[in-house]
């Protein structure tokens, strides 16, 4: 029941669209403090004057650099919600705001609920009646919005995963609640061994499921789409192309991008997130090897692929080597530097993609222009909505069902070492209960008689 | 002609454990108070297990004790043996748990009550409640009428029925109607209940069958023996002599089994005769083999029912097959070859309201100054009927002196608990405190009891003076214990680090501090006392105070921001007049369930099942709007 506390909550408060700016608001009696663990500028946020910018950056707590900010600090009662109040406008994309979003979060701001900053705003006395009506029907309606998410959630493979997960420690709880109500002996150590065990499983699952956050970060913001192809047959050109920027550097150089490069496009309505890969060659170069397992393992999770070839050089055996691996993604095959060969060329050219792949290749020349249309008709026509396979299903999808899942891992983790230390079971189960209902929190589940139930199914008790 | 025999201040109906923590908490806070029983040989009657106590339970008389009840105090007196149930298990789940000479309980509690200034105790069967409307024409209670058409008129009355609303025995294919332990049921009195708009609910539990010591074989049994150090339940009694009387462990086996499997048939459970809800954790012996077929036996205590009588109670047996199938899979189980029965087990069915009808004070919300306390609320066991019964008790006085209800929260004691979970989420099934209902039961431990609730008793006028003062003056013993422990530094010396190595500590090369110490897994206060000269003597009760304050401090801190939380929410008051129908944006179903319910608090409305968060977060928000409007409308009146 976090809606009513008094804590200091945070919210990015503009639209998640691949907008220039993002503004993320923290407010509570934490906002300055929170925003000095983070914020690295002239001054600490504390000593900054109220309703006043000042330029910084925003690190993690490894002191890593995640963007550079412009920073807003108010002072409360003058402020929206009429408690202390930090903005921090961000210019980094998506992925880079919710990064500055999950900092403030780790440095203890909690993510706010619906309507939560309107109706801070109300309950502090800063907005009339007539306003509270508005705000009763914005909660009432993202519930309704909420509850079809999660309804949807129900049914999706996170919220199974992690029910699974739930209900293991659930019945550990159980076990242990059973022992402690209804049997007057001592916990037998070998019971306690299994309980570890089980728990242990169940803290990788957690990992696991937690890991999927980064990964499913470039599912979370739209199509994951990936370039790919030899060295020098225009992979950054193409990324340029579709960014409108010289984002990646263009030489003529066999081998220069050698690490997975990532930025958003958006292409004809569909929010994409693009990768420029490592091209794919046989090489004795270590560097440039390591990047091309990186090409190798991004394209395994890929929703598309844009394999790009030269018109001008034969298919060889490392084009052949990638359709071996991948033969079962969607792809996208190039034919490029059209401009460079002639349409007999390139007409032998695209025959014998087709042959070896099974795919007709859409031809273009990237320099000259020649092509482009029909290549962003392809486009579209593959990135309808419906027309890719989204894999990773099984993936986290946003940062307060990832901060719920570490609490979560945290508290298995303390009953873990409790069990292991002898603590008495009683203080584990405090641990244990909380996971129980962190998870809960997740699949939209309460506990509180849950773990009573499950006594009474699972063990036969009573005198 | 009605003959008008008395006008009291406080009625109570029925002398078991509620009635008599009622009753006697009424007169001691000045009520002029009768209570009714139909035998005065039974008052404080234990009809099913001859113990008090166990898991959770022992909190609830540690509690009623802490604020001035009587329970522990007579259980300490009929107490034959004793037993700290979870001792491995953790400060939170310690458990003090005693077997009880029935008779003698009985006796003693039946004398406190005659000696209670203020308080009169009359035998007979109350078959109608009286109503009348006060001057607000809201519905009130006036008095009662006994069996033999006698009228006393009361102010309030507290209903601590029990199980004997129109109850009925059923063994096996007999069913009659009959109270507990061979009485008379009390048949009249639901039917005016109903008729006055209260809600009552049929609920069934059961009791093994009583058995002669001299036909058991002893020769094979386990002896269960009490602990070596009796602890009383009451924190005025320091320590406590008794002679302890062992009980004894059996176990069925497939044979038994297979007897109760081939008269399933004749069991009213599955049968269709007994239609109350019986309780999940009492099941019955039959109960525990059609649901656990995997189990090949199950536990059998043979415990005795007192110092001056043959009979043995079978814990585990319970069980409402007829007579001759009890007595046939009795005698499968070893020592118990050649057995008699000198009761038969039975199951018993009875009537009782719906919780929800009650506030958190346990007087019913469209009746005023009618209270209900015990088994008639929904739960078992005597330690649950005593802890309401002494709250009813309060609440009623606490009403005639015109001062606010005592409601225990949930972060303060079990009684706050068990009370919140009845009114707040009802009952399916007879209720039973268990320790994993406390969402904060490292706080809530048995050992501080006092440390909750005394205070709280001095000031609702149950605790005296006197043992006001006790208390503060230990409450200053622990705090000025806890700061000692924690500016104490030891150093390293031989003396030290052999001590440690003897518990497998690992030994000290520079000074550390005493609380580290306590804090190590393997250690504890008691342990180090031969290295900590500058420790004075204490009382055991304060050393077990600092031992656990300072070892499971983290945790305590853990627990006490859940519980300030908690707090949070549980202090924004409802206005009881609110009509849920205004509230704009709350769902249909969160509607009706929270105008049945009628909770006091934001904190008890998100307790509620079927009232989710969003609904609490509408229902905030409209609280403060109605909070602000009359100002508002004021102000603008006022341009």
């Amino acid at each position: 029941m976090q809606i009513f506390d008094r804590d200091t909550i945070a919210a990015i408060s503009t639209a998640v669209v691949n907008s220039g700016i993002s503004i993320i608001r923290i407010s509570g009696d934490d906002a300055f403090s929170i925003a000095d663990k983070i914020f690295r500028g002239k001054t600490k946020v504390k000593d900054m004057k109220s309703h006043t910018v000042a330029y910084g950056k925003i690190v993690s707590a490894e002191e890593e650099v995640i963007d550079e900010v412009l920073l807003i600090k108010m002072d409360g009662p003058k402020t929206y919600t009429r408690e202390d109040t930090v903005e921090i406008n961000c210019h980094g994309g998506v992925v880079v705001t919710n990064k500055v979003f999950h900092e403030t979060v780790k440095a203890g701001a909690r993510v706010a609920e619906p309507g939560e900053f309107t109706k801070r705003a109300f309950l502090n006395g800063r907005i009339d009646l007539s306003q509270a009506e508005a705000v009763m029907d914005l909660i009432s309606a993202q519930t309704d919005a909420a509850r079809r998410i999660a309804i949807s959630h129900i049914e999706g493979r996170l919220s199974r995963a992690v029910k699974e997960v739930k209900d293991r420690i659930a019945n550990v709880s159980a076990e242990i609640e059973y022992h402690i109500e209804f049997n007057d002996d001592d916990m037998e150590q070998s019971v306690i061994d299994r309980l570890i065990l089980t728990l242990e499983e169940c803290e990788s699952s957690i990992k696991r499921i937690m890991d999927t956050y980064d990964t499913g970060k470039v599912h979370r913001e739209g199509v994951n789409v990936l370039i790919a192809g030899r060295p020098n047959t225009g992979k950054s050109s193409l990324l340029n192309e579709l960014l409108g920027s010289d984002r990646a550097i263009v030489t003529d150089i066999p081998g220069t991008t050698r690490d997975i490069i990532q930025d958003y496009a958006n292409i004809k309505g569909v929010f994409v997130n693009l990768s420029d890969s490592a091209g794919i060659r046989d090489t004795q170069d270590i560097i440039e090897k390591i990047g091309i397992e990186k090409s190798y393992g991004a394209a395994e999770k890929a929703d598309l692929i844009l394999y790009m070839a030269d018109v001008r050089s034969e298919w060889n055996e490392d084009d052949k080597e990638f359709f071996e691996k991948f033969n079962d993604k969607k792809i996208l095959v190039i034919l490029n530097k059209i401009d460079l060969a002639s349409e007999e060329k390139v007409k032998e050219g695209s025959a014998v993609i087709e042959k070896e792949t099974g795919r007709k290749p859409v031809a273009v020349s990237l320099k000259s222009g020649q092509g482009i249309n029909l290549l962003y008709e392809k486009l579209e026509e593959l990135l309808l909505p419906g027309k890719l396979d989204t894999k990773n299903q099984t993936v986290v999808t946003n940062v307060r069902h990832k901060n719920i899942l570490e609490t979560a891992y945290q508290y298995v983790k303390d009953s873990i070492r409790g069990l292991k230390e002898n603590t008495p079971v009683d203080l584990v189960t405090i641990d244990l209960n909380g996971a129980v209902y962190r998870l809960g929190l997740l699949t939209g589940e309460t506990a509180s008689d849950d773990i009573i139930d499950r006594i009474f199914a699972n063990f036969c008790v009573g005198k | 002609m009605t003959y008008i025999a008395g006008e009291y201040d406080v009625i109570v109906i029925g002398a078991g454990h509620a009635g008599c923590e009622a009753a006697l908490a009424a007169a001691r806070m000045g009520c002029s108070t009768v209570v009714f029983v139909m035998n005065m040989d039974r008052i404080a009657n234990l009809p099913c297990n001859p113990s008090i106590g166990g898991t959770g339970k022992g909190h609830l008389v540690r509690e009623i004790d802490a604020l001035g009840g009587q329970m522990a105090k007579t259980a300490d007196k009929a107490m034959i043996q004793c037993k700290m149930l979870n001792t491995s298990k953790g400060p939170a789940v310690y458990s003090l748990r005693s077997q009880i000479d029935r008779d003698k309980y009985r006796q003693e509690m039946k004398l406190v009550l005659e000696k209670q200034e203020n308080l009169d105790i009359r035998q007979h069967e109350i078959v109608e409640i009286l109503f009348d409307t006060d001057e607000n024409q809201e519905k009130c209670v006036k008095g009662v009428v006994t069996n033999l058409g006698t009228v006393y008129y009361g102010k309030c009355i507290v209903v601590c029925t029990g199980t004997y609303l129109r109850s009925r025995i059923i063994i096996g294919d007999t069913v009659y109607d009959g109270g507990p332990d061979g009485e008379f049921p009390a048949a009249r009195l639901s039917a005016c209940l109903v008729k006055n708009g209260l809600k009552l609910l049929r609920f069934k539990t059961g009791t093994p069958a009583r058995v002669n010591k001299r036909t058991i074989d002893f020769s094979e049994l386990t002896e269960q023996p009490g602990d070596d150090r009796v602890v009383p339940f009451s924190f005025e009694n320091e320590e406590l002599e008794i002679d302890q009387i062992s009980c004894w462990l059996t176990h069925t086996n497939e044979k038994t089994h297979q007897i109760i499997r081939e008269n399933l048939h004749r069991s009213p459970l599955y049968s269709g005769v007994i239609e109350g809800k019986g309780p999940r954790y009492c099941p019955s012996i039959e109960d525990k083999i059609v649901k656990f077929p995997d189990k090949d036996r199950h536990h059998i205590f043979i415990e005795p029912m007192g110092r001056n009588t043959y009979e043995m109670y079978l814990a585990g047996m319970s069980s409402s097959l007829p007579e001759d199938v009890q007595v046939r899979m009795a005698r499968t189980v070893k020592g118990l070859e050649n057995v008699k029965f000198t009761r038969c087990g039975y199951a018993i069915e009875y009537d009782c309201f719906d919780p929800l009808q009650l506030k958190p004070s346990l007087e019913f919300k469209n009746v005023k100054g009618l209270f209900s306390a015990g088994q008639s609320n929904g739960t078992s066991g005597y330690e649950e009927a005593a802890a309401q019964g002494l709250i009813a008790g309060i609440n009623s006085a606490l009403k005639l002196q015109g001062r606010e209800p005592l409601v225990i929260d949930r972060s303060q004691g079990y009684i706050g608990v068990l009370i919140d979970d009845l009114v707040t989420k009802g009952v399916s099934e007879p209720y039973r405190m268990m320790t994993s209902r406390a969402e904060y039961r490292l706080l809530l431990r048995q050992d501080n009891a006092d440390m909750r609730l005394t205070e709280i008793g001095w000031k609702v006028g149950l605790v005296g003076d006197e043992r006001y003062q006790a208390f503060c003056h230990k409450k200053e013993m622990i705090a000025q214990e806890i700061a000692r422990v924690k500016k104490t530094t030891v150093p390293p010396s031989k003396e030290v680090n052999d001590l440690l190595i003897s518990y497998n500590s690992t030994p000290i090369s520079s000074g550390f501090k005493l609380e580290d110490l306590i804090k190590r897994p393997e250690l504890d206060y008691f342990k180090l006392e031969p290295i900590d000269p500058g420790r004075q003597q204490l009382p055991y009760a304060v050393q077990e105070q600092v031992s656990i304050a300072i070892k499971y401090e983290g945790y305590i801190v853990k627990q006490l921001m859940q519980a300030e939380q908690f707090k949070k929410l549980e202090n924004r008051k409802i206005p009881e007049n609110i009509d849920y129908g205004k509230v704009e944006g709350i769902r249909i179903e969160a509607r009706d369930i929270l105008s049945k319910v009628r909770p006091v608090s934001l904190g008890q409305a998100s307790r509620i099942s079927g009232v989710n968060p969003a609904d609490i977060a509408v229902l905030q928000i409209y609280l403060e709007q109605t909070r602000r409007r009359p100002k508002e409308e004021k102000s603008e009146q006022d341009d």
